[in-house]
């Protein structure tokens, strides 16, 4: 699934290592989620939806 | 990371470890302690496997700081094994000095198993208390790979062995086949995420 993860990381500039730090995860995770690899689970995406401050679906773009 | 410590004391001990394990083993079985090849072998595979995975492997494909609940389950882990490498030496050594019978005679025997039971416990407590879901997923599908490795090599094993062409497969080294096969699928498996 497409996201704006790397975008809003860098407006923000943290590093992949920042993020994680935020979100309780691993770097690696952080990595699998930017590069649309990995799909977080509904309550991860919740809390990358809240750090960022909007909505899901502005960080997510459904690709189907 | 930058702020990391230097690695080569770890590593450098990690060598004299090995070298001292080793030198154990061979030494253990050259004296026939350890009754044949198998054991020997099914020692050096568990100590092996464990040493590296518990301090290298995991480190290394993380690449970063492991998280409290991998902590843990290295510490567990270390501990646990630990206590199956006295266990088994133990086990074995009384079952080859003989004499023993009835009730005794299984615990002895199943003794090193305990500890194996243990750490399948263990391995399912990280599960429960990992709280980052990639590393859940990545960790729990290297299980079905170290799984459908023990099936495959069983199954050819079995049969292979049904006909007699090869001797019976040794059970107990299912479990470091496992491991194994879970531990070289991870970096495998983490490479189709980056």
């Amino acid at each position: 699934m497409k996201n704006r993860l790397k975008v809003l990381r860098a407006e923000r500039d943290w590093s992949q290592a920042d993020l994680a730090e935020r979100l309780e995860v691993s770097r690696q995770t952080i990595n699998a989620l930017e590069t649309g690899k990995y799909d977080p689970s509904l309550p991860l995406a919740f809390k990358i939806a809240r750090l960022f401050e909007q909505p899901i679906e502005a960080i997510f773009q459904d690709e189907a | 990371m930058e702020n990391e410590k230097p690695t080569w004391p770890r590593t450098a001990l990690f060598m004299v470890g090995v070298v001292v394990l080793t030198g154990l083993i061979v030494a253990l079985g050259l004296s026939h302690v350890l009754s044949g090849a198998a054991m020997v072998i099914a020692v050096f595979v568990w100590s092996m496997v464990f040493v590296a995975y518990v301090y290298f492997g995991s480190a290394r494909i993380k690449q970063c700081r492991p998280g409290p609940a991998m902590q843990r389950y290295r510490r567990r882990l270390s501990i646990t094994m630990i206590i199956y490498t006295v266990t088994l030496l133990g086990s074995v050594m009384l079952l080859k000095h003989g004499g023993l019978t009835g009730p005794l005679l299984w615990l002895v025997a199943v003794a090193p198993a305990i500890p194996i039971l243990g750490v399948l416990g263990i391995i399912g407590l990280y599960l429960k208390e990992e709280p980052d879901e990639f590393e859940r997923a990545v960790s729990v599908e290297a299980m079905l790979w170290g799984l459908a490795t023990v099936l495959a090599v069983s199954t050819v094993w079995g049969f292979l062995s049904n006909a007699e062409v090869v001797p019976a497969p040794p059970a107990f080294l299912v479990f470091p086949l496992f491991c194994a096969a879970w531990g070289a699928s991870q970096p495998l498996i983490r490479r189709r995420y980056q």
